[in-house]
């Protein structure tokens, strides 16, 4: 009794400071985009003392790729601005950090605190729309069509959360009904369409490993959200009208539509060009909402990983980013594992962020982690193991 | 490739005069390229390529605007090294030589701007005075070539039973800058190259040295 009273009165607790924590956000709006790269960089200065691992030698071909690109790409004229760069050579910086750190486990159980972002999280959402009925009075049909998020773009915090799941799920198997649920609910509540398709795909592994009776439900919960997103989001709207589509078809239109063309641009057009000036006066809204200005046409405007990818790092690079990711999970995780591990980011890399997001980086890496400590239970410490 | 805080730190603390050396030895090498290497200045420009109005093919009440010719072709067009007079090449390079028309082509970027109705010329060349020196020149020949394309088209129509309904003829619609400052060589890139490059070498000259000496 006195454990379940303290379990509760802890959950409570913690929910509280993430009610308050996004409260201060959803108010004051703070710059928070550089959190999960600055928590990243203090676990790596945190945990080099515990450096002790084989590198993979993709950890070479990542560090090539960052310094490659970032000295050899051709320079944009003096007189346009400047792109975030940063962003663009993050995937190669956590190919190198994945292959440094993969064995690097902290010493925190993990799996208790992933148990307990599982249920925060959707609780946060619905927190963050009860404050925007509140300040804005908005009915129900509004509160429908609003994108909720307890920290970041919740596309990203999608991914982290799937991934969340998945540890549950797949690795610790913990094949509970409630804990599908709570994803259903998220997903129903973010209304995120990348978001949903990693849901799709993480739902097939689901299917295939469930009872029949499970089966059933999962089906009736899953195409229960997907017809709610479909029509939040207005998934029936023509393709062209699909804000991703249009910037990719703009940058295919740059290559005349022709894929040889694409080919013909092995390493793309480097970090530091700029979408071309007839394309982005196309697309005037997507520069201005990334840059804040219509005539600073940096890819990132462009938003979908996987364009922003095609244009500045081409073809073979933007499919040898997830290939690189996929052989350095699989070292450590197996194949079947590492499949399951890398879905939601490859999905959500369909819209903005992907590979070259801190917080979907830090659910692949958690996800190593929890299979490490679930194979290796020695790796945590004696109090961790007793919370 | 086995990597661990206790093997970095004994092989910093075992090489740290290797290290130190390269290191000097890299960053001298890049103060020396950076005092000896070309300043290239780099110099923009834009103009607006001809177009016409005409009556659409497929709405007859509707009028629509054309370019009298594809920027892109254009672009292309100006890619080839050969397709620049001597005196050009002469004015702005100094020497009318094959390695100077293939140069003068490869520090020169075009791309389009707008609607694809203007093209944006951006020419790198050693020099302050060069690089607006080859912007005036080039500035000029692309003039010549679009006014020569516009007056075309207007011969062109004057015979022809369905001329244009107006028409507007190339203009400069950006004057020609020059950049702040020379864009090449890099100081910040050249020196992180030379740290970069130090380590690498501090690791090869090490394992060498454990090589010979075994």
């Amino acid at each position: 009794m006195p454990s379940f009273f303290n379990q509760s009165l802890q959950f409570i607790g913690i929910t509280l400071v993430c009610f308050a924590i996004h409260t201060v956000l959803f108010i004051q709006r703070y710059p928070v985009y550089f959190l999960p790269d600055l928590a990243l960089l203090t676990y790596l200065i945190y945990k080099f003392r515990d450096l002790d691992q084989t590198v993979s030698p993709i950890f070479w071909a990542g560090l090539a790729l960052l310094f490659g690109y970032y000295f050899l790409s051709p320079t944009p004229p003096d007189t346009s601005f400047p792109n975030n760069y940063v962003v663009t050579l993050k995937p190669f910086a956590y190919l190198c950090i994945l292959a440094l750190y993969s064995r690097n486990v902290p010493q925190v159980n993990l799996s208790k605190w992933l148990r307990l972002f599982l249920v925060i999280y959707p609780l946060v959402l619905l927190w963050n729309l009860f404050l925007v009925h509140l300040s804005e009075n908005a009915n129900l049909g509004q509160l429908m069509t609003t994108r909720p998020f307890f920290i970041f773009e919740n596309n990203f915090e999608i991914t982290f959360y799937l991934n969340c799941f998945i540890i549950l799920f797949f690795i610790y198997g913990e094949k509970r009904l409630l804990d599908f649920l709570l994803l259903v609910i998220t997903i129903i509540l973010a209304g995120s369409r990348s978001g949903l398709l990693s849901f799709a795909v993480v739902c097939i592994f689901y299917f295939l490993s469930v009872s029949w009776r499970q089966k059933i439900m999962v089906a009736l919960l899953a195409i229960g959200a997907a017809a709610y997103i479909g029509k939040g989001r207005n998934i029936s709207a023509p393709l062209g009208t699909i804000d991703r589509v249009q910037s990719f078809q703009a940058i295919f239109d740059h290559y005349g539509n022709s894929f040889i063309e694409v080919l013909k641009e092995p390493f793309g057009f480097g970090i530091y060009q700029k979408v071309p000036g007839y394309i982005c006066t196309r697309l005037p809204d997507f520069a201005e909402w990334f840059t804040g200005n219509s005539h600073n046409c940096d890819p990132l405007m462009l938003q979908a990983f996987y364009t922003r990818s095609l244009y500045q790092l081409g073809i073979y690079v933007t499919l040898l980013i997830p290939i690189l990711f996929f052989l350095l999970v699989k070292k450590e995780t197996g194949w079947k594992i590492a499949v399951l591990i890398l879905a939601p980011v490859t999905c959500v890399a369909t819209s903005v962020g992907g590979f070259s997001n801190g917080l979907a980086f830090w659910g692949i890496l958690i996800s190593i982690y929890a299979y490490i400590q679930f194979q290796q239970p020695q790796l945590i410490t004696k109090s961790a193991l007793s919370q | 490739m086995k990597i661990s805080y206790p093997l970095v730190i004994a092989w910093t603390t075992r090489n740290w005069k290797v290290l130190v050396v390269t290191e000097v030895i890299c960053l001298l090498l890049a103060t020396t390229y950076l005092a000896l290497a070309p300043r290239i200045y780099e110099a923009n420009f834009s103009v607006r390529l001809p177009k016409m109005q005409i009556t659409s093919p497929v709405d007859p009440l509707r009028q629509d605007w054309k370019l009298m010719l594809s920027g892109l072709e254009y672009m292309r067009g100006m890619q080839n090294p050969m397709t620049f007079s001597n005196a050009f090449i002469q004015d702005c390079m100094g020497e009318d030589s094959n390695t100077n028309r293939r140069k003068f082509v490869n520090s020169s970027q075009i791309s389009l701007l707008n609607n694809a109705d203007v093209l944006n010329f951006s020419l790198k060349i050693e020099g302050r005075e060069n690089a607006i020196r080859c912007a005036s020149l080039l500035q000029a020949r692309v003039l010549d070539d679009l006014n020569g394309a516009y007056d075309a088209q207007l011969l062109k129509d004057k015979s022809s039973p369905s001329p244009a309904i107006a028409y507007e003829n190339p203009i400069v619609s950006a004057a020609i800058r020059e950049s702040d400052g020379f864009i090449q060589p890099r100081i910040n890139k050249i020196i992180s190259i030379a740290l970069i490059a130090g380590i690498f070498l501090a690791l090869f000259a090490v394992s060498l040295r454990a090589k010979y000496r075994a």
